[in-house]
C-alpha cells in the first residue's frame, strides 16, 4: 500500500487530483433528501382535491342558494323541519342503542373467547366475517322473509318492530366492532391480566369491568365510532324494512324540497365527516386499527 | 480492480452536516472499512460513492474518470445493502442473473457464471429457493453473489453483515474477504463493529462527526491510536488518572512514580491526564516474576471476573496506595489468559503495572467525554530508568 | 397451580357462566343472521305462492346475461372497479412518494372520509353536480358544451360509474398503501446499482410483487361495486336496473312482489361476492410472505 497520510487528507499522490478538482468543484443540487412532495404526486392531488371536493361545492351552491344569491335560509329551514328533527333523532336513538348494544355483547364475547373459549376463536371469527361479505340489500331479504310483513313472526307491525333494525345494524356493524375490540384485547395480555386480578380476590365481573375494560378503552371507542357512524348513514335497511331515518328522510326530502334537500345533505357530510376523523384520531394511537369500512355501500 | 478517489467530498441535510470534506484515495483491490458511530456519516459517504446521494461538493473519481455526475447504473459498481434487498419474486438465480441479464448477455453465458458463482459461494443447491426460504447467511451470500456477478470495479458493503446472527457473521466475514482477495475487487465497507472492521481490512478509516478522525492498518488503529476517540472508540481501553510532571519530556506521576508517556505536550506541567492503556497492556505483579523497576504499579480488588474465552477480563476497583490518594477508587480492566485467572478469584487483591509500551495520555476532560487533540506522533515510552 | 379459583365445582359453574356471558351473542348471530341466511336458502328454492319447492327462481342462471339487471351490474361494477383501481392506485402512490407526513396524514384521513361518504347523501351531491341542472352540466353548457344534449345522462351506467368512483377510488387508495409501503427503497436502489433502468425495475420486480395485492383490491372493489344498493337507488330511484335494484323491487315492489325469485337473486348476488372476498383472502396470503420481510 502506497504511504498513506493519517489524517486521511490530500498527500502527494492525490494532490494532482485535488488540484484538478479544485478547478472543477461545483455545489450540486440538493438531490433526494428533505421533505419534498415530487411534483407529479403535486397534480394527482390536485387534480383528485377537484373531484372530490367538487360535489360538495356544488351542494352547498345548490343548497345555500335561493337561486340568485347566497343565502342559508334553506339551511335554517331544514333544521326547523319537523321531519328533519324526528328522522335525526330515530337515527340518533337507533345509532345509540346500537353502539351500546355492540359494546355491552361484543366486548365480554371478545374477551371470554380470548380467555377461556379458543377453540370457539375460528367460528366466532368467521360468524364477525360473514356480515362483510354479506351486503345489506341481501341482509334485508332475508330479515324480509323471516320478520317482514308476510312473514309468520312479523315484527314490523308489532311493538317490537325497533328490535328488528337494531338487531340488523348490530349485525351490519359486527365485523367493524369485533375487529377493533378484539384487536385491543389482543395487544394486551388479557390472560396475564385476568389472572392477576383473580390472584388479588376479585371475580371475573369486577376484573373485566375494573380491570380489562380500561385497558381496551381505545378499541372501545374505536369500536364506538364506527358501529355510531355507520347506523347513522345506513339506508337500506331502513327504507327497506319501512323505518323513516334520517337517510330514509333526506331521500324524500330531496324530491319534494331540493335546495332544503342539498343543504341538510351538508350536514349529513359533516356527520359523516365528525365521525371518521375522530375514529382516524383515536386509531392513530394505535396501529392497526385502522378498519376500512368496506361492503356498507 | 478500480482505483478509487473520493475528493473532499461534502454533504448536508437541512441544518445537518453529514459529511465534511471526506477525502480518500483506495487503491486497486483494496479493502477498506469505514468505522464508526451511527450517525458519524460513514454510509452516508457510501451512498454517494455509489450515487445515491449527490455531493454538495467534492468529486468521486474511478480510475482517474469522474463520475460524480453519474447515475448508479452506469457507475460499474457492486453494493450490498443492510438488509440484503434480495428481489422476493425472483429465485436465488435469478437474483444472481439480474444485473447480467439487464446488461443482455446471452443466456448461456449468464447461467454459466452464475452457476460459478453459486458455486464458489456455496449456494448451488439452493439456486431455485426463494429469499424468503433462505436463512440470513444464505441470502448474505446470495446478494454478495448478485453484486459481484457484474464484475464491477468497486463493491460497496453497507453493513452487510448487521442482519446476521453473531456465528454466521464471524464465518461470513471471512469470506468475505476470501472472495475479495480471491477477485482482487476494490472494496468498501461500511461497519459498526469494530472487530469485523480490523479482522479483515487492509486499512480502516475511523469517522466521528461527519469528518474522517483517524485512517491505519488494523494494527496502527488498535495499538497506536492517534486520537482520544480512536482510542476510545476501538477495543476496551483503561483510563488511569495521572499527573503531568513534565510536559516537555512526556513525564507523567502517580502514587510518587512516574512513567513516560505519549501526547503529553498538549498539556500543562501539573494538569490532571488521563493515561490510556488497554486491558492487555496491565500486567498483574506476580505473575511473571520479574523485578519491577521501579515501574508505575496501581494496586486493587478484583470484583467481578469476565470469562472472554481465551482470556478473562478481572474488573478491579483500585485502593488509594496512600491516604489522600484522590485519584483511585476508579476501575481497571485487566486481561489474563483464562487458565491463569483462577489466581486472582474475586475479592482478592492484585496489583498491576504499566510496563513498556506506546501509553497515550491526554486531558482529562470529562465533561465532554471525549479529549479534541490530534496532536503527537507515535512514539515508544520508555520506563523511567532514572537514564 | 394452586388453588386461586377456589374450589373445582367453583371452577366449573364459572366455566357455565362464562358460557352464559357469551349468549346475548349466539342469540343476536343466531336471530339475525343465521336464521335469515337459512330461510334465504329455503326460499330460493320454494315457490312463494304455492310453497312447493321449485327450482325455477334459479332460472336467471341459464342464460344470466340475458337478464338486464345482471349485464348492467357486471358493467358497471367493472366500470367503477378500472376507474376506482386506476385512479387509487395512482394516489396512494402519490402519497407514498410524498416524503411529507403532513401531506401523507391528510390525505389518507380524507380518503377515510370520502369512502364513508356513499348512499344518498353522495347520490344527491352529484345530482347538484352533474344533474341536469347541476353546477357543472350549467357551467359546461354556458361555454358551448351540452352534455345532456350530447346524450350523457346522470341516471345511467356512465353516471354510477362516476358516482361510484367517489368511494371507489378512496378504497382503492386505504387498501393499496400498506403494500405500496411495504416496498423497500433498497430493492429499486440494488435493481438500479445492478444497471437497470426505472422501467427495467418495474417490469421485473415492482410490478410482479405488487400484481397480487392489486388484484387483490380490484375484487374488493368489484364486490362493493356489485353489492351496491343505497348509492345507485339514491341517484336513479330504481330507474337504472341492477341486482340490488331488482331485488328490492321483487320483495318491495307492488307489482313483482315474488320473494322467492329475491331469495334466489340474493344468493345469486351473495355468491359473487364469497368469489371476490375468498378470491381477496387465498391471493393475501400469498402477497404477505413476499412483502413482509
Amino acid at each position: 500500500m502506497s504511504g498513506t497520510s493519517i489524517t486521511g487528507k490530500a498527500t502527494e499522490e492525490t494532490l494532482p487530483a485535488v488540484m484538478a478538482g479544485a478547478a472543477s468543484r461545483r455545489t450540486r443540487k440538493r438531490a433526494n433528501r428533505g421533505p419534498r412532495v415530487p411534483l407529479w404526486a403535486i397534480v394527482v392531488f390536485g387534480v383528485s382535491a377537484v373531484y372530490f371536493l367538487l360535489p360538495l361545492y356544488a351542494t352547498a351552491v345548490f343548497g345555500f342558494s335561493t337561486g340568485k344569491h347566497f343565502t342559508l335560509q334553506p339551511l335554517w329551514d331544514g333544521l326547523a323541519d319537523d321531519g328533519f328533527h324526528t328522522s335525526l333523532q330515530l337515527s340518533l336513538t337507533y345509532s345509540v342503542v346500537t353502539t351500546v348494544l355492540a359494546l355491552v355483547v361484543v366486548a365480554p364475547t371478545a374477551y371470554l373467547v380470548e380467555l377461556k373459549f379458543q377453540r370457539l376463536r375460528s367460528t366466532v371469527e368467521f360468524l364477525t366475517l360473514l356480515p362483510f361479505v354479506i351486503p345489506p340489500i341481501i341482509m334485508v331479504v332475508g330479515l324480509e322473509n323471516m320478520y317482514g310483513v308476510d312473514s309468520p313472526m312479523n315484527l314490523i307491525a308489532s311493538s317490537w318492530a325497533p328490535v328488528l333494525l337494531t338487531g340488523g345494524y348490530f349485525i351490519l356493524t359486527l365485523p367493524f366492532t369485533f375487529r377493533a375490540i378484539d384487536n385491543a384485547l389482543r395487544a394486551v395480555d388479557v390472560r396475564t391480566l385476568s389472572e392477576a386480578s383473580a390472584s388479588l380476590g376479585a371475580g371475573p365481573v369486577r376484573t373485566f369491568l375494573r380491570v380489562i375494560v380500561p385497558s381496551i378503552s381505545v378499541g372501545l371507542v374505536s369500536a364506538a365510532l364506527l358501529a355510531f357512524t355507520t347506523a347513522m348513514g345506513e339506508f337500506t335497511l331502513a327504507a327497506l324494512l319501512g323505518y323513516p331515518t334520517f337517510p330514509v328522510y333526506l331521500l324524500n326530502v330531496n324530491g319534494f324540497q331540493p335546495r332544503m334537500g342539498e343543504a341538510l345533505v351538508l350536514v349529513s357530510f359533516l356527520i359523516t365527516w365528525a365521525g371518521v376523523t375522530a375514529l382516524a384520531l383515536v386509531a392513530r394511537k394505535t396501529p392497526g386499527t385502522q378498519v376500512v369500512r368496506g361492503a356498507l355501500m | 480492480m478500480s482505483r478509487l478517489e473520493l475528493i473532499d467530498l461534502n454533504k448536508r441535510f437541512g441544518e445537518q452536516v453529514a459529511v465534511s470534506d471526506f477525502s480518500l484515495t483506495i487503491d486497486d483491490g483494496e479493502l477498506v472499512s469505514f468505522l464508526g458511530p451511527s450517525g458519524c456519516g460513514k454510509t452516508t459517504t457510501l451512498r454517494m460513492t455509489a450515487g445515491f446521494e449527490s455531493p454538495d461538493s467534492g468529486m468521486v473519481m474511478v480510475d482517474g474518470k469522474d463520475v460524480t455526475d453519474m447515475p448508479p447504473n452506469k457507475r460499474g459498481m457492486g453494493m450490498v445493502f443492510q438488509g440484503y434487498a434480495l428481489f422476493p419474486n425472483m429465485t436465488a438465480i435469478e437474483n444472481v442473473e439480474f444485473g447480467l441479464a439487464v446488461r443482455n448477455e446471452p443466456v448461456a453465458e449468464r447461467r454459466a457464471r452464475v452457476a460459478e458463482l453459486l458455486e464458489l459461494f456455496g449456494l448451488a443447491h439452493v439456486g431455485k429457493s426463494y429469499p424468503h426460504q433462505l436463512s440470513g447467511g444464505q441470502q448474505q451470500r446470495v446478494a454478495l453473489a448478485r453484486a459481484v456477478a457484474i464484475k464491477p470495479g468497486v463493491l460497496l458493503l453497507d453493513e452487510p453483515l448487521s442482519a446476521v446472527d453473531a456465528k454466521v457473521r464471524e464465518e461470513l466475514r471471512t469470506e468475505i474477504r476470501r472472495m475479495q482477495v480471491q477477485l482482487h475487487i476494490t472494496t468498501i465497507l461500511v461497519t459498526h463493529d469494530q472487530s469485523e472492521a480490523l479482522s479483515i481490512s487492509d486499512r480502516v478509516i475511523v469517522m466521528n462527526r461527519g469528518a474522517i478522525e483517524e485512517v491505519g492498518t488494523p494494527t496502527q488503529i488498535y495499538a497506536e491510536p492517534h486520537s482520544a476517540f480512536t482510542a476510545r472508540f476501538v477495543g476496551a481501553m483503561n483510563e488511569i488518572p495521572v499527573r503531568v510532571v513534565s510536559s516537555r519530556q512526556g513525564l507523567v506521576q502517580r502514587n510518587g512514580r512516574s512513567v513516560t508517556v505519549v501526547g503529553a505536550d498538549g498539556l500543562a506541567d501539573g494538569q490532571l491526564g488521563l493515561l490510556l492503556v488497554r486491558p492487555e497492556q496491565l500486567e498483574p505483579v506476580g505473575a511473571s516474576n520479574e523485578a519491577l523497576n521501579g515501574d508505575l504499579t496501581l494496586t486493587g480488588r478484583v470484583e467481578i471476573q469476565t470469562f472472554l474465552g481465551a482470556t478473562t477480563r478481572l474488573l478491579v476497583r483500585e485502593s488509594p496506595a496512600a491516604a489522600g490518594d484522590a485519584l483511585a477508587k476508579r476501575l481497571l480492566a485487566v486481561d489474563v489468559p483464562s487458565a491463569n485467572a483462577g489466581r486472582w478469584p474475586t475479592g482478592s487483591s492484585l496489583e498491576v503495572r504499566i510496563p513498556a509500551s506506546s501509553s497515550r495520555v491526554i486531558a482529562d476532560r470529562t465533561v465532554d467525554g471525549e479529549a479534541l487533540d490530534h496532536s503527537g506522533v507515535a512514539v515508544p515510552i520508555v520506563p523511567d530508568l532514572g537514564v | 397451580m394452586g388453588d386461586i379459583a377456589g374450589t373445582p365445582t367453583a371452577v366449573k359453574s364459572r366455566g357455565g357462566r362464562a358460557a352464559l356471558a357469551l349468549l346475548p351473542f349466539a342469540v343476536l348471530v343466531t336471530a339475525f343472521l343465521l336464521v335469515p341466511t337459512v330461510s334465504l336458502v329455503w326460499g330460493s328454492f320454494h315457490d312463494y305462492k304455492t310453497g312447493a319447492f321449485t327450482l325455477g327462481n334459479y332460472s336467471y342462471l341459464t342464460h344470466p346475461l340475458d337478464l338486464v339487471p345482471f349485464r348492467n351490474s357486471l358493467e358497471l361494477s367493472l366500470a367503477a372497479t378500472i376507474l376506482g383501481g386506476m385512479f387509487g392506485l395512482l394516489i396512494a402512490q402519490a402519497i407514498v412518494s410524498s416524503r411529507n407526513s403532513l401531506v401523507q396524514e391528510i390525505a389518507t384521513t380524507f380518503s377515510s372520509v370520502a369512502a364513508n361518504f356513499a348512499g344518498v347523501p353522495l347520490a344527491f351531491a352529484f345530482t347538484a353536480t352533474l344533474g341536469f341542472n347541476g353546477l357543472l352540466t350549467a357551467a359546461l353548457r354556458n361555454n358551448g358544451i351540452d352534455l345532456y344534449d350530447g346524450g350523457f345522462k346522470l341516471y345511467s351506467v356512465l353516471g354510477l360509474t362516476i358516482v361510484y368512483a367517489y368511494w371507489e377510488i378512496p378504497l382503492m387508495v386505504l387498501v393499496m398503501l400498506p403494500p405500496l409501503q411495504a416496498m423497500k427503497p433498497a430493492w429499486r436502489e440494488a435493481a438500479e446499482i445492478l444497471g437497470a433502468t426505472r422501467w427495467q425495475y418495474l417490469r421485473s420486480v415492482a410490478i410482479p410483487i405488487l400484481m397480487t395485492p392489486f388484484i387483490s383490491s380490484m375484487l374488493l372493489l368489484y364486490a362493493n361495486a356489485f353489492g351496491a344498493y343505497a348509492t345507485a337507488y339514491g341517484l336513479t330511484t330504481g330507474f337504472v336496473s341492477l341486482v340490488p335494484i331488482e331485488i328490492s323491487n321483487l320483495i318491495n315492489g307492488d307489482v313483482n312482489h315474488d320473494p322467492g325469485a329475491a331469495d334466489a337473486l340474493a344468493i345469486g348476488l351473495a355468491v359473487i361476492m364469497v368469489l371476490c372476498i375468498g378470491g381477496r383472502a387465498l391471493l393475501e396470503r400469498r402477497s404477505t410472505r413476499w412483502l413482509s420481510r
